[in-house]
C-alpha cells in the first residue's frame, strides 16, 4: 500500500515539475527564472555537502573539486556526442535530448563518485582540519589537471556545450538528492553517519564500520555534487576551470554552515536565501532594507534566554525588534551626523532631542527585565553592529554608487560574519523543520 | 617569482649549470624565508584556539600597503637609511598587530564556544571583507613599493655559462626573516608570556586556572603572528615591489600549506614547511629537468617557444606534495601524534 | 571563607545548579558527594570563574567574586585541581610546576614552596625533567596537586582527586590532603568515593542533579541511613 502511495506521489510530482517547466518561462522573466534555476543548483550542492560535513561529521573543504569532475565529464560526453555521432548544427533535443542529458547526468554522478572515493580513502588516516586540507588540496589538483587537458579547453575553458538543463532536471535532481538525504538520514545507515559525527571513537567500539560510512558520504555527496556540475554547464553552456577553485566551494560551506549542519531543510532554505541575497545586493535600493531586516532577525535569533517577566516568546521578540529598531534609527544618524558636523548637530538639536525621546522609550521597556546586564550587552552588541554598518552606508554612499561590485562583497561579507556571531548554530542547527520544532519555538523557557 | 618556463633537458646536463642551481636555492630560501613569517602565525592561533585563520593572508596584504604608506610618508626613496627602514617595519608591524587583535577580540572571541566550521566562515568573510575592502579603499590597481634600500649586487659569480647573482636586498630579506624568527623562539621558550602561550595551547581551562589570562595571552599571540606576516608582506615588497589588495590570497594559502606540512601547531615546523615551499615552488615548478618532459608525454602540457609553460601547475604541485606527506605522517613532519585517550 | 548562595547555572539551556548554596568555613575540610552527573564539578568551576551563574552569588572572604575572571580569583587564592588531573602533558614536570605559581611574584616564596612540594611528592623531584604526559596516572595526579599548591593557594578546590586511581594511591592522595589541611589551606573537595571524602572532612553536602539535599557533620552524613544506602554501598 505504502509502495502504491509513494509511486503516486512520484508521477505527481513528475508531472507537476513537467508542467511548471513548460509555464514558468512564460510566467516569469528570464532574470527571475535564472535565479530560480540557480537556487536549484545550489540547493543540490548544499545539501550534498551537508551529508559528509553536517551529518556525517567530516570536514571537507574541496566539494567544488567534485562538481568540476561532474561537469567536465558530462559536458565531454554531450559536446562529443554531438559532434561525433550526430554531427548537425544544433545539438539534438526532444526526446533524444532527454534520454542523452539523462546518461549525461549518469556519467557525472559516476565519474565525481569515483573521485570522491579516491578522496574518501585518504580520509581514513586524517582526522579534523588534516583532512580539510588534504580535500581542499584534492579541490585545487582537480582544477591544475583540468587547466592542462586540452580535449575539455584547458584554461581557455570549455565553451558550445549544448543546452539542456531546464527546470524540470533541476528540480527533479533536487526533489531526488533531498528526499535521498532525507531517507539516508532518518534509516539506520543514518544513525550509523550520525555516530560517526558525534564521536567516532566509540562508533568504532561499537561495530559500526566507520570507514565504509565516511567513504559513503563522500561518494553519495560527490556523485549529488557532479550531478550539479553537470547542470551547470548545461546551462550557462560553458564551463571553466576557475569558477571551481575554493572559493567555489566556500559558497557552498557558507550555505551549509548558515543554515545549520545537520538540518536539511537549513541548507535548502539557506541556498534559495543566499542566492537570492546575492541577486539582491546588486541594486542599491535593496541594500538597506536587508541590512536592518537581517539585523533585526539574528536579534531575534539570539535573543539572550534569561527568564523574562512573562516568559513568551512574543514579548521577547517585540523588545528585541523595538528596541534594535529604535536604536537603529534614533541613534545612528545622531551619531553619524555628529561625526560629521559638529555645527550641523548644534543646529538640529531638537529633531535629534525627540530620537532621544525614542531612546528613552527604549530603555525604559528594557528597564523592568531580570538580568539587565545581559540584556543591555546584547542590545549594545546589536546597536554596534547597526552603527558600523550605518555609518559605512552612509560615509560611503558616493563610493557606493561608483563601486557597487565591490561593496556587494563586503556587505555580503560583513552580513556574514553578523550571522555567525549572533547565530553560531545557523539557522536551524541541527533541528528540522517539523511540527515539532514549531511547538519548541512557542515554548516559553523551561522554569 | 623566477618564470616558470624552462628547457626541458636531461638530468645530467643540469648539473653543469651548478650556478643555476644555487641561484635557484638563493630564490628558493629567500620565498621560503617569507612564507615561513606567514605560516608562522597560522600556527601559533591554530595552537591557542584551534582555527584556521583565513584572514591571516591578508593581514601579511595589510602589512605590505601600511608599509607603503609609511615608506611614502617617510620618502625612503630619496632618502634611504636603516632608521627610515626600522622606522617602516616597525610602523606596519605595529598597525597590523592591532588589527590582528581586534579581529581576534570581535570576530573570534565571541566564537569561542562555537562549532569550529561557524569560526571558519567568520574568518573567511573578515578575510572576504579585507580583501574587498582593500579594493575599495586602495583601489583594485596595483601600487610600486618604493625602494627602503638600494638593491646592489652582493654575489656575483659565473661558472661555465650560468650565472649566480645575489643582491643584498635578498640577504636582507632571510636576515630580517631569521632574526625575527629567532626573536619568536626566545619569547616563546623563555619568557612569561611565551610559556603562557605554550600553556594555552596544550590545554586553555588548565591554564586559566593557574593564574593565566587566557584572553589576553590569545590576543598577544594574534598580536605576534600579524606583527611577522606584516614583515613578510614589507620584505617581499623589496623584492617584488607589485602590491595589490588581492596579493595575501595565493601567499596565504601557500604558508596555509607549509604550517599544515609542518605539523599545525608546531613553531619550527612552519619554519620548516615554509622554507619547503619555498624550495619546492621554485625547484620544482622553475628548475624542473624531469616534469615537463613527463607532463608533454601525456599531453598534459603544450611546448611553446621559449620552453614548457607549467606555471599552471604552482598550487598544484604544493598541495600534492602536501597531501603525500601527509599520507605518509599524518599529523605533518614534525607534528607530534596526538593519541586520543578514550 | 566562602559562600556561596542560591547558585543557578546552566549549560545553555540545560539547568545544571537549582539554587544551590552552601558554605566553606576558614581551615575546613568539606566535601562535596552525589552521583555522576549531579553537578559537583559544575560547582567548582562555577567557582573558579570558568562558568557564570544566571543566579546566584559567591562571596569570598566577603568579597562578591560573582563576575571576577578566573585569573584573578587564582590571585586571590581559589585553586583548582582539575578533575582528570590535566597536567600540561608536553611540558616538562618542573614547568608545569612553575606554572602553578604563574600568578606570583615573590621568587623567594616560589623557591620555598617547590621544596615544599618536592619534600611532600618525592618521586615529583626523581622526574623533574621528564615530561607530564609520560607520568603514571597517580604521578600526574600528585603533579596537579603539586602544580596547584606552587600557586600557594587559601582554598583549594579538588574536582575527584582519586579519579582512576589504584586505591593504595588514592590513601597516599588522601594523606596529602590531610597534610595540606594542617598547613593552613582550606579544602573544598568533590569526591564520587564518598567513603573516603567523608572520612577525612569536616563538613559534607550531598547533590543529587543540581540541587544540596543533605548537609551537616561528616560523621552525621556517614551515619545517615540514606547517605549509605545511595553512596556507601548499604
Amino acid at each position: 500500500m505504502k509502495r502504491l502511495i509513494n509511486l503516486i506521489l512520484l508521477l505527481l510530482t513528475v508531472t507537476a515539475l513537467l508542467i511548471l517547466n513548460a509555464w514558468l518561462p512564460r510566467w516569469l522573466n528570464p532574470y527571475i527564472n535564472q535565479i530560480i534555476i540557480m537556487a536549484g543548483i545550489n540547493i543540490i550542492l548544499a545539501v550534498s555537502l551537508n551529508l559528509i560535513n553536517g551529518f556525517t561529521g567530516q570536514f571537507s573543504i574541496g566539494h567544488a573539486g567534485f562538481m568540476a569532475v561532474g561537469g567536465y565529464a558530462s559536458a565531454a560526453f554531450t559536446y562529443y556526442l554531438w559532434k561525433l555521432h550526430f554531427k548537425g548544427a544544433h545539438a539534438p533535443g526532444g526526446m533524444t535530448g532527454y534520454a542523452i542529458f539523462f546518461a549525461a547526468l549518469l556519467i557525472a554522478a559516476l565519474s565525481a563518485a569515483v573521485m570522491g572515493f579516491l578522496v574518501g580513502v585518504p580520509s581514513l588516516r586524517l582526522r579534523g582540519d588534516y583532512l580539510a586540507i588534504v580535500t581542499l588540496g584534492f579541490g585545487e589538483i582537480i582544477v591544475a589537471l583540468i587547466n592542462n587537458i586540452e580535449v575539455v579547453g584547458g584554461s581557455r575553458g570549455f565553451t558550445d556545450i549544448p543546452f539542456y538543463t531546464n527546470f524540470f532536471w533541476v528540480y527533479l535532481v533536487v526533489v531526488a538528492t533531498v528526499l535521498m538525504t532525507r531517507n539516508l538520514v532518518q534509516s539506520a545507515h543514518g544513525r550509523a553517519l550520525i555516530a560517526v559525527r558525534e564521536d567516532e571513537i566509540a562508533a568504532d567500539a561499537m561495530g559500526i564500520n566507520t570507514t565504509r560510512y565516511k567513504v559513503l558520504a563522500f561518494v553519495i555527496g560527490s556523485a549529488c555534487a557532479g550531478v550539479a556540475g553537470a547542470l551547470q554547464g548545461h546551462y550557462n553552456l560553458s564551463l571553466h576551470p576557475s569558477a571551481f577553485k575554493f572559493l567555489k566551494s566556500v559558497e557552498v560551506i557558507i550555505m551549509v554552515v548558515l543554515g545549520g549542519m545537520g538540518s536539511i531543510t537549513g541548507s535548502v532554505l539557506t541556498a534559495i536565501f543566499v542566492t537570492v541575497l546575492l541577486e539582491l545586493l546588486r541594486f542599491p535600493v535593496w541594500v538597506a532594507c536587508i541590512f536592518f531586516a537581517l539585523i533585526l532577525a539574528t536579534a531575534i535569533l539570539s535573543r539572550p534566554r534569561v527568564p523574562l517577566i512573562k516568559e513568551q516568546l512574543v514579548p521577547q521578540i517585540l523588545v528585541c525588534v523595538g528596541a534594535t529598531l529604535l536604536l537603529v534609527f534614533a541613534l545612528a544618524p545622531i551619531v553619524h551626523s555628529a561625526l560629521l558636523q559638529v555645527a550641523w548637530f548644534k543646529a538640529h538639536w531638537a529633531p535629534i532631542g525627540t530620537r532621544l525621546i525614542f531612546v528613552g522609550i527604549a530603555a525604559a521597556a528594557v528597564l523592568p527585565m531580570k538580568r539587565l546586564d545581559v540584556w543591555t550587552r546584547f542590545l549594545f552588541k546589536n546597536f554596534i553592529y547597526a552603527l558600523v554598518l550605518t555609518c559605512v552606508l552612509l560615509f560611503a554612499r558616493k563610493w557606493f554608487n561608483d563601486n557597487a561590485a565591490g561593496f556587494r562583497m563586503i556587505i555580503y561579507s560583513a552580513l556574514l560574519v553578523i550571522l555567525m556571531l549572533n547565530r553560531p548554530q545557523g539557522l536551524f542547527g541541527k533541528a528540522e523543520l517539523s511540527a515539532a520544532t514549531w511547538r519548541r519555538l512557542f515554548k516559553p523557557l523551561a522554569r | 617569482m623566477a618564470g616558470s618556463k624552462c628547457q626541458p633537458a636531461n638530468l645530467l646536463t643540469g648539473l653543469v649549470f651548478l650556478a643555476d642551481w644555487l641561484q635557484q636555492l638563493t630564490i628558493g630560501i629567500v620565498l621560503g624565508s617569507v612564507y615561513a613569517l606567514i605560516a608562522l602565525g597560522y600556527t601559533m592561533v591554530y595552537g591557542v584556539l584551534r582555527l584556521i585563520n583565513f584572514a591571516h593572508g591578508d593581514v601579511y596584504m595589510l602589512g605590505a600597503f601600511f608599509g607603503y604608506f609609511a615608506a611614502n610618508a617617510l620618502r625612503t626613496a630619496e632618502h634611504p637609511s636603516l632608521w627610515r627602514a626600522a622606522a617602516v617595519f616597525l610602523i606596519a608591524m605595529g598597525l597590523c598587530a592591532l588589527v590582528g587583535m581586534t579581529i581576534e577580540r570581535f570576530a573570534y572571541r565571541p566564537l569561542r564556544q562555537a562549532p569550529r566550521l561557524t569560526a571558519l566562515i567568520t574568518a573567511i568573510g573578515v578575510s572576504f571583507l579585507l580583501e574587498y575592502g582593500g579594493q575599495l579603499v586602495f583601489g583594485a590597481d596595483p601600487k610600486s613599493f618604493p625602494d627602503v634600500i638600494e638593491t646592489k649586487p652582493v654575489v656575483e659569480w659565473e661558472y661555465k655559462g650560468s650565472f649566480l647573482i645575489i643582491t643584498n636586498t635578498q640577504v636582507v630579506i632571510v636576515v630580517v626573516a631569521f632574526a625575527l624568527m629567532l626573536l619568536l623562539r626566545f619569547i616563546v621558550l623563555h619568557t612569561k608570556i611565551g610559556k603562557a602561550m605554550r600553556a594555552v595551547a596544550q590545554d586553555r581551562e588548565a591554564a586559566a586556572l593557574m593564574g593565566v589570562n587566557t584572553d589576553a595571552v590569545i590576543s598577544f599571540t594574534f598580536a605576534l603572528g600579524s606583527a611577522l606576516a606584516a614583515a613578510g608582506g614589507i620584505l617581499i615588497s623589496l623584492y617584488q615591489p607589485s602590491i595589490d589588495p588581492l596579493m595575501g590570497v595565493l601567499p596565504g594559502l601557500k604558508a596555509f600549506v607549509a604550517a599544515v606540512l609542518g605539523g599545525i601547531g608546531n613553531i619550527p615546523g612552519a619554519v620548516l614547511g615554509g622554507l619547503l615551499m619555498g624550495l619546492a615552488e621554485t625547484f620544482v615548478i622553475a628548475n624542473t629537468l624531469w616534469l615537463p618532459p613527463i607532463l608533454m608525454r601525456l599531453g598534459m602540457a603544450k611546448e611553446s617557444a621559449s620552453g614548457v609553460d607549467i606555471s599552471n601547475y604552482a598550487d598544484a604541485i604544493a598541495f600534492l606534495i602536501l597531501i603525500v606527506v601527509l599520507l605518509v605522517r599524518p599529523s605533518g613532519l614534525l607534528g607530534s601524534v596526538q593519541r586520543e585517550k578514550v | 571563607m566562602l559562600e556561596i548562595s542560591r547558585l543557578d547555572v546552566y549549560y545553555g539551556v540545560i539547568r545544571a545548579l537549582h539554587s544551590v548554596s552552601l558554605h566553606v568555613g576558614k581551615g575546613e575540610i568539606v566535601t562535596l558527594i552525589g552521583a555522576n552527573g549531579a553537578g559537583k564539578s559544575t560547582t567548582l568551576r562555577t567557582v573558579s570563574g570558568l562558568l557564570r551563574p544566571l543566579a546566584g552569588e559567591i562571596l569570598f572572604e566577603g568579597e562578591d567574586i560573582t563576575d571576577m575572571p578566573p585569573h584573578r580569583r587564582v590571585a586571590l587564592g581559589i585553586v583548582q585541581v582539575p578533575e582528570g588531573r590535566r597536567v600540561f602533558p608536553q611540558m616538562s614536570v618542573g614547568e608545569n610546576l612553575d606554572l602553578g605559581a604563574y600568578a606570583r611574584k615573590d621568587k623567594a616564596g616560589i623557591k620555598q614552596d617547590l621544596e615544599r612540594v618536592f619534600s611532600l611528592f618525592p618521586i615529583l623531584a626523581e622526574r623533574r625533567k621528564q615530561a607530564a604526559g609520560t607520568l603514571s596516572g597517580g604521578q600526574q595526579q600528585m603533579l596537579a596537586i603539586g602544580r596547584a599548591l606552587m600557586a600557594r593557594p587559601r582554598l583549594l578546590l579538588m574536582d575527584e582527586p582519586s579519579l582512576g586511581l589504584a586505591p593504595l594511591i588514592v590513601k597516599d592522595i588522601f594523606h596529602v590532603i590531610a597534610e595540606i589541611r594542617k598547613q593552613g589551606v582550606t579544602v573544598l573537595l568533590v569526591e564520587q568515593n564518598a567513603h573516603m571524602a567523608l572520612s577525612i572532612a569536616d563538613r559534607g553536602y550531598v547533590l543529587e542533579t543540581g540541587r544540596v539535599t543533605l548537609s551537616g557533620p561528616a560523621k552525621e552524613l556517614m551515619a545517615n541511613e540514606e547517605v549509605k544506602k545511595a553512596y556507601l554501598g548499604g
